[in-house]
């Protein structure tokens, strides 16, 4: 029996197999093991974690596109810019809202417009606490940032007197004038009743003008738009304000680099 | 004597040998065009994708230093376009208080007048009105209810009647609340 054994059994890589196992395929087999096992683990530990990177670039590369494409739209718009607006235009624009701001500056332009109006005349005017004196600090009761652009709002609150119609001429041309100032706090009530008593009675009213400062900060080029259509038509009607006078500087400040802000606060 | 059925067996080994060399080098040659594909398939994936990214960084590097090299016309596109956003959003946020008057009077019918004018409630603009007469008062309350005055109109949603008084000289004065629309 014993003998029966060993003939029809034979030993491969340490196994006993039945007589008719044919070794050649038990070597194939196992070498075939043995190269999946290996291209396994190059899947497992290099190809596979690539399909992450790769995905990760590919995100990149989608972000990189989306932002050449933005860069382009700017580059556009940089291109056309003396096209659309002429440098002339420009430059009125540039001083709808100056880089730099001096409260006895806009006080005069406040003056300078009253005195253009008839019978209007300014009793007195009230600045923000500290705007004065406060040299070369970024001061204003107010800030609005934008990525690029910071702008600063200075209100000053001027006692007027004068007749209605006056004062809502004035109104009118503070909102019409450059620099830009919006007429912010008017007791409309007061005036509305007035109207109708009296055109030629002088009145005195509390109003509050908004001037403001625009501060260039760091400029990310991709994130400019070109001059839409829109902005054409508020050029055009600019165009037609009446230029009072300036804040002081008229110099633009330059680009500044990612790491500071840039622009002059006071004129002077 | 043990007889032993060598033909059988070797039949049976040289179709089982057959079978698994089959099976076998599908599966591997399966396994192994996988392998490749997917091998080839990043290699060529992730060196496509970092030459475009190169490319594109490229460009924009290119374009990025053709606008700075020009400074202070970069600066001044800069400034002239978020001076215009901000204008046209200051122009939004303004208070029409010109054009509510003026869609105001347009609402009241003849023999009616503005007499008072409220803004401080946001949102909303109390007024009062003096009628002349009986007839103008229904003339102003068919001018409220008359639809037409209503669709289509820029300023207002609707308007809501508080109190009608009549004075002693029998003027009857209208108090009324107009919605703005938001």
């Amino acid at each position: 029996m014993a003998e029966n054994k060993i003939i029809g059994y034979k030993n491969i890589f340490g196994f006993v197999l039945p007589d008719w196992v044919d070794e050649a395929t038990i070597r194939l087999l196992v070498t075939f093991l043995l190269s999946s096992a290996t291209m396994l683990f190059v899947l497992i530990f290099f190809i596979w974690p690539r399909f992450e990177d790769l995905a990760k670039k590919r995100t990149e590369l989608e972000r990189g596109i989306e932002k050449l494409a933005s860069l382009k739209n700017s580059k556009q718009g940089f291109d056309k810019l003396s096209e659309q607006i002429p440098e002339e235009t420009q430059t009125l624009v540039l001083s709808a809202i100056p880089q730099s701001y001096s409260p006895e500056n806009a006080v005069f332009l406040l003056r300078k417009i009253a005195s253009e109006t008839s019978g209007v005349s300014i009793v007195s005017y009230k600045l923000p606490s500290g705007v004065l004196f406060e040299g070369n600090d970024k001061k204003a009761t107010e800030k609005e940032e934008t990525d690029m652009v910071t702008f600063l709002n200075y209100p000053i609150r001027l006692v007027v007197t004068a007749p209605v119609n006056s004062l809502l001429d004035f109104i009118k041309k503070v909102e019409t004038s450059l620099p830009f100032g919006m007429v912010s706090d008017v007791g409309m009530q007061e005036i509305t009743k007035l109207a109708k008593s009296t055109t030629t009675k002088s009145i005195q009213m509390e109003i509050e003008v908004m001037y403001y400062q625009a501060l260039v900060n760091t400029v990310d080029i991709s994130k400019i738009d070109q001059i839409s259509p829109q902005d054409l038509t508020l050029v055009k009607a600019l165009s037609g304000y009446t230029k009072v006078g300036t804040f002081g500087g008229s110099d633009v400040s330059p680009v500044s680099d990612p790491n500071g802000l840039s622009g002059s606060l006071f004129g002077f | 004597m043990i007889n032993v059925n060598l033909i059988s067996k070797k039949s049976r080994a040289y179709k089982g040998k057959n079978w698994t060399r089959i099976v076998v080098l599908s599966l591997f040659g399966l396994f192994g065009l996988y392998f490749v594909g997917v091998t080839l398939f990043i290699v060529i994936a992730m060196a496509v994708t970092s030459s475009n990214i190169k490319k594109t960084n490229a460009e924009s590097a290119s374009i990025s230093s053709i606008m700075l090299s020009n400074n202070e016309k970069l600066s001044r596109f800069v400034l002239t376009k978020t001076i215009l956003t901000k204008i046209t959003n200051l122009e939004k946020e303004k208070f029409r208080y010109k054009d509510y008057l003026d869609q105001i009077s347009l609402l009241l019918p003849e023999g009616s007048l503005l007499n008072t004018v409220d803004f401080a409630n946001k949102g909303w603009i109390s007024l009062s009105v003096i009628s002349d007469d009986l007839f103008a008062l229904s003339l102003l309350e068919r001018s409220l209810q008359d639809k037409d005055n209503w669709v289509g109109n820029k300023y207002f949603s609707g308007a809501y009647i508080e109190s009608v008084n009549r004075t002693k000289t029998n003027t009857y004065i209208t108090r009324l609340q107009l919605e703005l629309k938001k």
